[in-house]
């Protein structure tokens, strides 16, 4: 049944989140961790593949390297220029292959999580900070270098992947990855202080905070959005004109620099304010965030 | 800061009036008082009067220095002001 408050994209979309909250539950019996991680993977890059502008192909297993030969950790999919850049390599074989391609062909590299936790979060950031250390020749269609991105079925505590995230984002604003969504939760991501508002970035730059986009059932709308007008950024506002009413109304959470600065200058206050949000998941993030500020003597 | 409203619509460098682009700041300014100083405006147009920059508007009411063309390694521009004071309506 069709909510008449929503944009069609709006229940497409949320048709499709739970078409992948099911497929993640349908590999669930796969006894083998390799073959159920490839499945999980496949179907957000499937997916992509599907409904992002066609002057992206997506590509699963791609080590990215650079033109000294440096190569980033392998990611689960690449949305790759195919179009003006050639592979450098694919492996050849049945089966899942492995590609090797010039940073200046990749629009952005994805990591696709079960379950979003720290050691999850701490993986992104690592390879998100790798793939920013290669060299880029400011070539390619964006000659800015890949965004790195992240997709996570499940979350089971997404105000401590809040805290952690934002942990990380301050302390190295530059290897920050791009949006990381949590499906049917929200978006992890960079935002930027303008007068009253908060701008939503691409990319971190120098004066961006970490935020979180709290959409729930409309993450994987934004998440196309986001990955969509990174890849073509200048028809960016043909998009959000279909659901301009979920666009307009959205607001974001986050930490004041007092907090962060405090929380990433001090381990035990990382600790204690960490602590507040511990075994918490459906409690207010605000709520916690003042608790958390209290135990750093905020 | 905690909850606040989000806006998709990227932040530029454009000063517009009229829905023209009259100039261009050399980076990307934070509007946060009643007045901002932008280091560098690329001048593209008429510079008078209110001008609209992301959404808000300012009007220049001062202006440092004003150089007729700027060389530079990647070439020539301007003309170009520095030092551009602003109030922020």
């Amino acid at each position: 049944m069709t909510d008449p408050g929503l944009s069609k994209w709006q229940t497409w979309m949320r048709a499709y989140s739970q078409r992948l909250e099911a497929s993640f539950a349908g590999s669930e019996p796969f006894r083998h961790n390799v073959t159920k991680g490839e499945s999980r993977e496949g179907q957000v890059i499937d997916m992509l593949q599907a409904l992002l502008p066609q002057r992206i192909t997506s590509e699963r297993n791609v080590v990215v390297v650079d033109q000294h030969g440096n190569e980033s950790p392998k990611f689960d999919g690449v949305l790759i220029d195919r179009f003006n850049l050639p592979l450098l390599y694919q492996e050849a074989g049945s089966g899942a292959t492995t590609s090797a391609a010039m940073i200046e062909s990749i629009a952005a590299a994805i990591e696709t999580k079960s379950s979003l936790e720290l050691a999850d979060l701490n993986d992104i950031f690592e390879k998100s900070s790798k793939l920013g250390h290669l060299a880029h020749l400011g070539t390619g269609i964006w000659p800015r270098g890949p965004l790195v991105t992240g997709f996570s079925y499940q979350c089971p505590n997404p105000n401590l992947s809040f805290f952690d995230y934002a942990t990380k984002f301050w302390r190295n604003k530059e290897g920050a990855p791009g949006p990381i969504c949590l499906l049917n939760h929200g978006i992890l991501l960079a935002l930027n202080q303008m007068h009253n508002e908060l701008v939503v970035g691409d990319i971190a730059g120098p004066s961006s905070v970490p935020g979180f986009l709290r959409a729930h059932s409309d993450a994987l709308l934004l998440n196309v959005y986001f990955l969509s007008r990174w890849v073509a950024a200048q028809l960016e506002e043909t998009w959000r004109a279909y659901s301009h009413e979920l666009f307009n109304a959205q607001t974001a959470f986050s930490f004041e620099p007092v907090f962060l600065d405090r929380i990433t200058s001090s381990a035990a206050a990382c600790e204690n304010a960490r602590g507040s949000f511990l075994n918490r998941p459906e409690d207010e993030i605000t709520d916690l965030y003042e608790k958390a500020k209290r135990s750093i003597g905020l | 800061m905690t909850e606040r409203p989000v806006r998709f619509q990227p932040a530029n460098n454009e000063l517009r009036k009229g829905g023209q682009v009259v100039g261009y700041t050399d980076r990307v300014y934070s509007l946060e008082g009643s007045r901002v100083t932008f280091d560098e405006v690329v001048v593209a147009g008429d510079l008078s009067g209110d001008l609209q920059y992301n959404d808000r508007t300012v009007r220049v009411v001062g202006v440092n220095t004003m150089i007729g063309l700027e060389i530079g390694s990647q070439g020539a521009r301007g003309p170009v002001w520095k030092g551009v004071e602003c109030e922020v309506i």
